[in-house]
């Protein structure tokens, strides 16, 4: 029986268990005795593989399918949401850490620090040194400052149906980088009238894909492009310079 | 926290421009390793089977492309030169000035670089090269002798072989083998027969085979400051050789085919079959990697991309045995490289190699490392990045630029260091100077004669200074013309010393000024160039002197002068490759500014110029004609190396402090002359580095 074992029954086993997940004792259990000792390793190809994620800490070690496994934008959601609801009332740091139970916990602190960075929430301290959150909405808000999309926000955006996907630029990324000879530093103008896509469109499928890594975006710190080369930039906040150049990695 | 980063003296963060691929020392875990990995790939290619090997051609060059400023460019050719540098000869080529004498620049810089130490103990690659090649040479005619098959001699050929810097070392075995090589490399039947040797295993050097072997000889058996070794140099420079420089090397006189009264063009050529032949030979031992870096100097210059692009084309249709890496930042080769580039010239870079950005665990590797190196323990180093700054810096992204992080990282430790401090201002270009000219102070190799600089300094920083029109003439020497209505000063770029040579060029610059004087001609010469005229000339003498007085001018630069030109040029190519906060441009308008004063020095003619302007160049005659004395003791400064003991007290000193002014280990030494042994002192220990600051120059202790 152990020689027709195939890892893949496992790969379909978490798959099952949809966000869930499996325990590493239960995926050890459906592991073919004689190669119970090889357990580890058998995880951790699968792992390397790309074919399960984990292990996630919630009291025990979780494996998930990639789709249904635990992620800082899940955990970005979690604090997010409550902090926007709670307008200008201050939340305690305590209070989000609670609200971000189970796997989420794991992502807490990342995903606190992401949202700091793009600052959509904002920090402050208390007397007491106690550290507060509140959402960057409710604070332009009290300003009265126009809240305009930031590039930042475009990337959480909820995808629309009519959208860029990457599967959209992907076509598009390779011909132009054929034409540069094979340099893989295209510019995002390029791209947009390649396309024919909206700016807006195009900035928020490459800020969202920058986050997994799947893209890298860049500034063109020595050249000096035209104006509507420029114009198609990212411009992020508190950063001196745009982004105007992208990279799409082969291999992620 | 704040109070260990309020004692350092020095920034850890804010030395992020590699200057030097070869003083590397760190990489972080994973970041560019495919990249790098890629190029020792490539590089095992040519290093396949045993040695001899038949030469290897059609290598393309290996375009490694950064997606913008600051991703490792050249940190990667350091860790390429740590990951091979006993296997390779190791040339880093900084950029080209003249797209009529590439090989020529090309050449000095490979026999500069080839001067250099050598990871194996040897004291250089030439020296490791030459024994190298000789060796196996050796163990063919060996195999060849009518005494082939006794043990003794096979021994010796596997010996010679497998370790052929060994066997031609200092052990009193070793001297009777190189006695016995010397003797056979002067015997004309045994030479012909050596020769032939190379030409069985496809190593054509233009029938100059016995030549290059006695002079990679002349070079490899004699003493490092010997008359031999000068003049093989020479002839590796492509140099023509005086009449007791053909007879030390026992060359015919027919392979000192360096002509005195070469044209430029004439020289270039002579320059591209030197390092052809040296390409050639690695077929015997070490292949050579170039490094061309800094590309983004060529890219406002359609003659020079050119140029690059034909020497590279040549490099891959014609040079055997050598891997050649060319870096570039991708936005610069796309807008002004490749452009202006000829299709068959593109065809010879390989698919590019990408350089990625770091990411937030390596990110956290090289931080704590960096505060390691300066005795900041890993609680203050997690303190350093806690609270979330560190992910806060990548934001949504997954990766960075390694300058970015070091950026970023450079603010953090300011604000930590002095929390009420205001931000610092951008850092002026006087202290970005003053920083080049220190770094350049701190290595001595980059105080070498560079004839590309000298020509930059000419044809760039004149540029536009008091109506001057800087052109290219069809001299014979004196190549490029300062001109005026009424008024001209011609330059020629001369690094030699012979006086057949230097006969011409004076009669050349005696012909410019004419009767009524109406140009000067300069040549410039640095320190570690032998003083001209040469102490021993005598008809030379007299009509050089004769020169000078109808207006030729031997500018001869101080080492402090080298530095500060080298920097210029460096800072203004730190600029294009958007390693400081200044666009090119900004950069040259200030440096014109700064160098006025030389300008004027050298525009006007010597007879109306004060003292002040210019301190009028004596002929310096240095005693001894010895280029290893020559390096320690350049003309115009008081360099001195120092004593063991002065070593050791250096050592103890900075040792004890950790990081330190140089100011108070010359006080502690009590010479304040010694600055720049103190420095090749810590250039020569692992232990430690030099952090040149505008003002100062830190020393730091390191462990090795």
């Amino acid at each position: 029986m152990a020689k027709e074992w195939d890892s893949f029954k496992l790969v379909e086993y978490v798959k099952a268990a949809g966000a869930k997940g499996r325990t590493k004792s239960k995926l050890q259990e459906k592991i073919p005795k004689v190669m119970r000792s090889q357990a580890s390793s058998i995880l951790g190809e699968l792992k390397s593989s790309g074919a399960i994620r984990g292990p996630f800490k919630n009291r025990s070690d979780y494996y998930f399918a990639p789709q249904f496994a635990p992620t800082r934008e899940q955990a970005e959601d979690v604090i997010e949401k409550p902090l926007r609801q709670a307008g200008t009332r201050l939340t305690a740091r305590s209070d989000l850490e609670k609200k971000a139970s189970g796997f989420h916990r794991t992502f807490f602190n990342d995903a606190l620090a992401s949202l700091k960075g793009e600052a959509k929430i904002v920090e402050l301290q208390g007397g007491n040194k106690t550290t507060f959150y509140v959402h960057r909405d409710a604070v332009l808000e009290q300003l009265r400052l126009p809240s305009a999309v930031e590039p930042e926000q475009l990337a959480t955006m909820p995808v629309q149906q009519a959208t860029v996907t990457l599967d959209d630029i992907r076509p598009i990324y390779n011909t132009l980088k054929a034409e540069q000879g094979g340099i893989s530093t295209v510019k995002i103008y390029d791209i947009m009238t390649r396309l024919g896509a909206s700016k807006e469109d195009v900035h928020r499928i490459l800020l969202r894909e920058a986050k997994s890594g799947r893209v890298s975006l860049h500034p063109a710190s020595t050249v000096k492009f035209p104006s509507d080369v420029m114009a198609a930039g990212i411009r992020l906040q508190g950063q001196a310079d745009l982004l105007v150049t992208v990279v799409l990695k082969e291999d992620v | 926290m704040t109070s260990i980063f309020a004692e350092l003296e020095v920034n850890p963060f804010e030395d992020d421009v590699v200057t030097e691929p070869r003083r590397v020392s760190f990489s972080v875990e994973g970041l560019n390793a495919k990249p790098l990995e890629r190029l020792i790939t490539q590089f095992r290619s040519l290093t396949k089977g045993n040695l001899p090997r038949q030469p290897i051609v059609d290598q393309k060059a290996q375009l490694v492309v950064s997606p913008d400023r600051g991703y490792g460019k050249s940190h990667l050719l350091g860790r390429r030169f740590q990951a091979v540098g006993d296997q390779a000869t190791l040339i880093y080529v900084r950029p080209f000035q003249d797209p009529q004498r590439v090989w020529t620049s090309i050449l000095l810089t490979t026999v500069q670089e080839l001067e250099r130490s050598n990871q194996d103990g040897v004291e250089s690659q030439l020296e490791a090269f030459s024994k190298g090649v000789l060796a196996h040479v050796t163990a063919d005619h060996m195999s060849d002798g009518p005494v082939k098959n006794q043990p003794l001699v096979q021994d010796a050929v596997k010996d010679l072989r497998a370790n052929p810097l060994t066997m031609l070392g200092h052990t009193p075995k070793s001297k009777v083998l190189i006695n016995w090589m010397k003797t056979k490399l002067q015997d004309q039947s045994e030479i012909r027969k050596l020769a032939s040797l190379l030409k069985s295993r496809h190593v054509e050097l233009e029938g100059r085979e016995a030549a290059w072997l006695r002079v990679l000889a002349g070079y490899a058996f004699t003493k490092a400051d010997g008359q031999e070794r000068d003049a093989a140099l020479k002839w590796l420079r492509a140099e023509p050789l005086e009449e007791e420089e053909v007879k030390t090397l026992k060359l015919a006189a027919a392979d000192n085919n360096a002509r005195a009264d070469s044209s430029a063009q004439e020289i270039n050529e002579l320059s591209r079959s030197r390092l052809k032949g040296l390409c050639v030979l690695a077929s015997y031992y070490r292949p050579f990697v170039f490094c061309f870096d800094q590309t983004e100097f060529y890219g406002g210059d359609r003659a020079l991309v050119d140029a690059l692009g034909r020497c590279i084309w040549d490099l891959h249709a014609s040079f055997s045995n050598h891997l050649t890496i060319v870096t570039a930042n991708a936005t610069n080769w796309l807008q002004e490289v490749l452009p202006f580039m000829q299709p068959a010239y593109r065809d010879r870079f390989s698919a590019e190699i990408n350089l990625e950005g770091i990411n937030v665990d390596q990110a956290k590797e090289l931080i704590s490392k960096r505060l390691r190196d300066f005795q900041v323990d890993d609680a203050a180093a997690l303190d350093f990045m806690g609270e979330g700054w560190l992910d806060a810096q990548f934001g949504s992204f997954a990766q960075l630029g390694v300058r970015d992080l070091l950026m970023r990282a450079a603010g953090r430790f300011r604000s930590l260091a002095a929390p009420s401090a205001k931000p610092p201002p951008r850092t002026s270009l006087d202290d970005l100077y003053a920083i080049e000219v220190n770094k350049i102070r701190a290595n001595k190799a980059l105080q070498r004669y560079s004839q590309d600089c000298l020509m930059w300094f000419v044809q760039v920083l004149a540029e536009g200074y008091e109506g001057v029109t800087v052109n290219k003439t069809d001299q014979r020497y004196f190549t490029v013309r300062w001109a005026w209505p009424d008024w001209s000063v011609y330059f020629a770029f001369e690094g030699g010393d012979h006086n057949a040579r230097w006969r011409a060029i004076a009669r050349d610059a005696i012909e410019l000024g004419g009767p009524s004087r109406v140009a000067e001609a300069i040549v410039f010469r640095t320190p570690d160039l032998n003083a001209i005229p040469r102490p021993t000339w005598g008809a030379a003498k007299t009509v050089i002197e004769d020169a000078q007085r109808k207006g030729l001018r031997v500018a001869q630069l101080a080492v402090d002068e080298v530095c500060q030109l080298h920097a210029a040029r460096e800072l203004y190519s730190n600029a294009l490759q958007g390693n400081i906060n200044y666009v090119g441009a900004d950069v040259l308008s200030w440096l014109k500014v700064h160098f006025e004063p030389w300008l004027k020095r050298y525009s006007g003619p010597m007879a109306e110029r004060s003292p002040s302007v210019d301190e009028v160049v004596p002929i310096r005659v240095v005693p001894s004609a010895r280029s290893r004395k020559r390096l320690a003791a350049p003309a115009g400064s008081m360099a001195r190396e120092l004593t063991k003991a002065q070593v050791g007290t250096v050592v103890e000193f900075v040792s004890a402090k950790k990081l330190v002014d140089i100011n108070e280990v010359l006080k502690t030494l009590g010479d304040d002359s010694l600055k720049d042994g103190v420095l090749r002192a810590v250039e020569n220990s692992p232990n430690l580095k030099a952090h040149p600051c505008p003002q100062t120059i830190y020393l730091q202790w390191r462990v090795a």
